[in-house]
């Protein structure tokens, strides 16, 4: 199992990477873009952008992982159950740093309410975007062409929707995500995460039961 | 330590491309993995090392199946040919990124070996799987499957697209590391006249099906090449093991294997020669074509 950590560690580092640029080059777009001298910068903005940059290069990168990460790692002699651990336990793990850095922020402005349901909120939010990186990895893994057309439209609209209302609420000094913190929302995004996870589960299970390794 | 397999059989759809095959893999010999395009050596190699599943049969190591069994894969090493033209995602992987995930995976893994051969080849590591040629990518699946040190070394293609010279160094990087360390390898090949003096042992695959698994030296000590007119060819090897008759005129070339305690019947005006590994390779093998 200590293979399977070091393996799925360094695959999340290529994925942070990417991330971490995404942080720095959003970051940039959206600081320059506010005056200092006319409005506060809202406690909201550094979450956003964080969320953001950790959920696009994950639907990115997933179905890399279908493609060559899983393929490689039964290649060098790990077996499927442990392939399918380490995976779904690598999209559990990328969710966390980015909800708790994210949580640490909010902890630092009292004036953002419910700042434990919010920051709950923000990790089902990565937890989503996980699952469906494993879906559209299946997807694409399996159907190519059509799964690409897919991954496009969901990231376009998922990542780029996403970050043009921020982007606009930014602008305009409205933006706010405390409704991901209330009690109904946590619930769908709770119920939604979980089945979605289960589903990209069963999928990543059932491919790679017959998966033949072909780099 | 025995790697086993017994009534292997694999199917796509259907059609078996491996068909109920059996052998057994001895530690401490060089085994050449030789067939036509298509005759199934990389499905076996794949499923001996549990990277496809199998349609039937079983692949044992020490008793214990390999499928599924980490215990057994971490004795086990297939380097297998590299495909950057594949969707894979793996052009874009640099060689140092490829021979690190390689270093995880093999607990035996010798990094001063790595660095040695890495130098040896030339390999640059920096530079991205996609970039390197035919015979570099050869390379980097050559530094992982010796310095993986694994008991059992699978090498699917290693001399595919290497130079003649980078293609000597290999056979003697490879027999330095069998001398050293008494590992099995398996090299699956097409170049067979330099292979010849290093492989202890041959399975030939034809169709799917293992045509023989014997020692090199046994093999081309039985094989000969007989030719003369068809009659005397005919009445000298008759009940004979004979294969890849040709006639032209009234002369008849063809290839003789002898059992222990046969021979070519004497008194015949006949031309007899003992044969390369590609010639009885060609022998066998070439037989396919004209069924």
């Amino acid at each position: 199992m200590r293979e399977t950590i070091r393996y799925w560690l360094l695959f999340l580092w290529q994925t942070a990477k990417i991330a971490l640029w995404a942080v720095l080059f959003i970051g940039i777009i959206f600081l320059a873009r506010v005056d200092f001298t006319r409005m506060s910068l809202s406690p909201y903005l550094l979450p956003t952008i964080i969320t953001a940059s950790a959920a696009l290069p994950q639907l990115i990168c997933g179905p890399g992982a279908y493609t060559l990460y899983m393929p490689l790692q039964l290649a060098l002699g790990e077996t499927r159950r442990n392939v399918f651990w380490g995976y779904l336990t690598s999209i559990l793990v990328y969710a966390l740093p980015p909800a708790g850095v994210c949580g640490a922020l909010l902890a630092l402005s009292p004036s953002v309410p419910n700042r434990l349901g919010l920051t709950l909120g923000l990790l089902l939010v990565q937890l989503l975007s996980g699952a469906f990186s494993s879906i559209l990895g299946v997807l694409y893994a399996k159907f190519k062409i059509i799964a690409c057309f897919i991954i496009g439209v969901v990231s376009a609209c998922a990542g780029g929707g996403f970050v043009t209302i921020n982007m606009l609420n930014i602008f305009s000094d409205k933006l706010s995500l405390s409704f991901l913190g209330q009690g109904d929302v946590l619930t769908v995004l709770a119920v939604t995460a979980a089945v979605l996870l289960l589903a990209g589960a069963v999928l990543t299970g059932l491919r790679l039961r017959r998966l033949e390794v072909k780099l | 330590m025995k790697l086993i397999c017994e009534h292997l059989t694999k199917a796509y759809s259907g059609r078996e491309v491996l068909r109920d095959v059996s052998l057994t893999l001895e530690q401490g010999k060089i085994y050449g993995l030789i067939g036509r395009n298509g005759a199934g050596k990389t499905t076996l190699l794949s499923a001996l090392t549990a990277q496809i599943p199998i349609t039937a049969g079983a692949v044992t190591l020490d008793g214990a199946p390999v499928w599924e069994n980490r215990g057994a894969l971490k004795e086990l090493c297939f380097s297998r040919e590299l495909n950057i033209s594949s969707e894979s995602g793996l052009s874009s992987m640099k060689v140092r990124d490829y021979l690190h995930y390689a270093a995880i995976y093999c607990p035996r893994w010798d990094e001063v070996l790595a660095q040695r051969l890495i130098g040896e080849f030339q390999l640059p590591v920096k530079k991205r799987l996609g970039k390197l040629s035919k015979g570099m990518l050869s390379m980097v699946t050559i530094v992982a499957a010796l310095a993986s040190k694994a008991p059992f070394t699978f090498l699917d293609e290693p001399v595919a697209g290497l130079d003649v010279i980078a293609r000597e160094q290999f056979y003697k990087l490879l027999l330095e590391e069998y001398q050293a360390t008494g590992r099995t390898f398996v090299v699956s090949t097409h170049i067979l006249s330099e292979a010849a003096n290093v492989l202890e042992e041959v399975i030939i695959l034809r169709g799917g099906e293992l045509l023989t698994m014997t020692d090199t030296e046994s093999l081309l000590n039985s094989a000969r090449y007989v030719t003369g007119r068809a009659e005397d060819v005919d009445a000298a090897t008759a009940g004979l093991e004979v294969h890849h008759g040709e006639v032209m005129g009234r002369s008849k070339e063809v290839t003789v294997f002898l059992r222990e305690g046969q021979a070519i019947r004497e008194g015949y005006d006949l031309t007899v020669q003992p044969m390369s590994l590609q010639q009885v390779f060609v022998a066998l093998c070439g037989e396919e074509e004209n069924r």
